[in-house]
């Protein structure tokens, strides 16, 4: 009995010091240190081989989505330099340099999609969330699918 | 509230959420003022509010906070964007404090103060992509995963690191 009692005691006594640690600097190697150290080492990965992908990848296919719906493709390694816009949101335009294509001139707050420059190779993608569009890049080896 | 607390205490309380309200907005639109450093992809932000809602959920309670992250978004509703922003705010504030919520919860491990900041960034981040998925009904946007885990768990240590700093100034709000 006296010894449950103590380890209750002890228990509490621990787990006080445990709220209290919250606030110390001392950064003790636990296991949330190895989870986060492991995401991010797997997402540094993931990046690094992505880049090292892109360098050699050949020119894609550009998709624009508007809400979902495929409303445009284009084979950048064909098409000459333009600047465009599609039917059914102008407030978004597109331009064509050099095989690749990017966002310029939309009308949103933040000009993210801007902001994410050229595309042109398979997975890159660029996205304006307040005019609902996409801009993503498929393989040009890829099966090219109904056009919407 | 319940209607056991006196004037005085309401009052009290009312003024302490007002002036954490106050901070966040104040620190969300410093954030905005600073130029995007060029080697960081865009939308990635510091997230200088969230150090307000940390510090809400730790010292005055969950409800305070959902409250903030609520009124936060609102704000963000009303100054920048319409429904798409506000919806995005709210989603990734829920998200974090939820996570926050949980880590503080967990009875046999004191997570610490800095961990917690991180979860609560990647779990923003992380709802944020969800949304945005299901807005625009397209998988592609989780092509920025990798990058959006890498600058939460970048920038949640920075906001966690600060909260760290601030404390004892900030305790002493708490004493009163």
């Amino acid at each position: 009995m006296n010894k449950k009692s103590n380890c209750k005691v002890n228990q509490l006594d621990k787990g006080e010091e445990l709220v209290e640690s919250r606030f110390t600097f001392r950064f003790r190697l636990r296991i949330e240190f190895w989870l986060i150290l492991g995401v991010v080492v797997l997402c540094a990965g993931i990046l690094l081989w992505r880049g090292i992908k892109e360098k050699t990848a050949p020119i894609g296919i550009a998709v624009i989505s508007y809400d979902g719906e495929v409303q445009m493709r284009i084979d950048l390694s064909s098409e000459q330099d333009k600047t465009f816009t599609f039917e059914k949101n102008p407030k978004v335009q597109f331009e064509i340099q050099d095989h690749a294509i990017r966002f310029v001139h939309v009308e949103c707050p933040d000009k993210l999609c801007e902001k994410s420059g050229f595309l042109r190779v398979e997975n890159q993608t660029a996205v304006c969330l307040p005019n609902r569009t996409t801009l993503t890049i498929q393989g040009s080896g890829g099966e090219i699918d109904a056009f919407v | 509230m319940s209607s056991k607390q006196s004037n005085a205490e309401r009052i009290q309380w009312m003024t302490k959420m007002a002036l954490m309200l106050a901070l966040a907005i104040l620190l969300n639109i410093v954030e905005s003022m600073i130029p995007a450093i060029p080697t960081l992809p865009p939308g990635v932000k510091l997230g200088l509010s969230n150090i307000v809602v940390m510090y809400c959920l730790f010292f005055l309670g969950k409800k305070e906070a959902l409250m903030l992250a609520f009124l936060k978004s609102g704000f963000v509703l009303l100054a920048r964007g319409g429904p798409i922003a506000f919806l995005m705010s709210f989603s990734g504030g829920l998200c974090s404090i939820l996570i926050m919520i949980f880590l503080l919860s967990l009875k046999k491990r004191s997570v610490s103060y800095i961990i917690i900041s991180i979860c609560a960034a990647v779990a923003h981040n992380a709802a944020q992509l969800l949304v945005s998925a299901l807005l625009l009904q397209n998988g592609m946007v989780f092509y920025y995963l990798p990058i959006l885990v890498l600058s939460g768990v970048g920038m949640g240590f920075l906001t966690g690191i600060t909260l760290r700093v601030l404390m004892p100034a900030l305790g002493r709000l708490k004493r009163q």
